[in-house]
């Protein structure tokens, strides 16, 4: 079970779940026609790191204004969080045409088990507590993207659903940047 | 994100409809990942892909003309 800060801050924080994001996958313009196509996910969580969150906030709303933009970040990356009942079929991504290696769904099973105790490198497993409106998801941390920062900044406050708390967000960053950095070996 | 200037459409590949908020009353049998609990659940639906197709207006002073 992953707990949740109860106090959103006022800035995008690691941990951040947001709902109803859009990723742009390409923008086309032939002939004057404009062609943008995009994938809208119904959860993200927000991977960057806190600290350069933080400082982004500070370059860009404090007063007095630093007298650089030195600490901006051109955006912030963000892996979606896929139903895990959706997941166990392999049909997560279904209505984009794609079709996922189905997982082992028996709770007895080790596959399984290895999930929710987040065990396989690839996947992290979160199941939230009652008051929190989210439904068991899984990452996968071969998905991410990234989202610029006014955008995310700019969302209607509903789109915020909760804020993964410091240490189980961490614990998310930690795994994704072994998954990321792994070696593969002959 | 992406600036919405000139004659634009767009629509949804699939009949998408943001998370729905469900609640007990309106959860049907079978829903993916429905609990007991009552409120507005997130992450039921899909990522779905969306397609906006329109015409540039090209301005020459990075300002529409009036």
């Amino acid at each position: 079970m992953i707990k949740v800060d109860e106090q959103p801050s006022n800035r995008i924080c690691q941990g951040d779940i947001y709902r109803d994001i859009e990723h742009i996958e390409h923008a086309d313009e032939i002939q004057g026609i404009v062609d943008v196509s995009k994938i809208v996910f119904p959860l993200i969580i927000v991977l960057s790191q806190d600290c350069d969150l933080s400082e982004d906030d500070i370059f860009r709303y404090n007063e007095p204004k630093p007298q650089t933009q030195d600490k901006y970040l051109l955006s912030v990356l963000v892996a979606p969080l896929y139903n895990v009942e959706h997941f166990y079929m392999g049909e997560h991504l279904s209505e984009l045409g794609l079709v996922m290696q189905p997982f082992e769904k028996r709770p007895d099973k080790n596959d399984n088990k290895h999930l929710r105790q987040n065990k396989n490198p690839r996947y992290h497993y979160l199941e939230f507590s009652d008051g929190i409106p989210i439904v068991p998801s899984v990452i996968d941390f071969k998905h991410y993207f990234s989202v610029d920062v006014l955008y995310l900044k700019g969302l209607n406050p509903g789109n915020l659903v909760c804020k993964v708390s410091a240490l189980y967000r961490e614990d998310i960053s930690q795994r994704f940047s072994s998954f990321l950095s792994r070696i593969g070996l002959p | 994100m992406f600036q919405n200037e000139g004659n634009f459409s767009e629509e949804y590949t699939k009949g998408y409809e943001p998370n729905p908020i469900i609640t007990a009353d309106t959860e049907t049998p079978g829903d993916k990942g429905e609990t007991e609990s009552i409120g507005p659940k997130y992450g039921l639906s899909k990522p779905q892909r969306k397609r906006i197709k329109g015409t540039i207006i090209h301005d020459q002073g990075g300002r529409a003309a009036e």
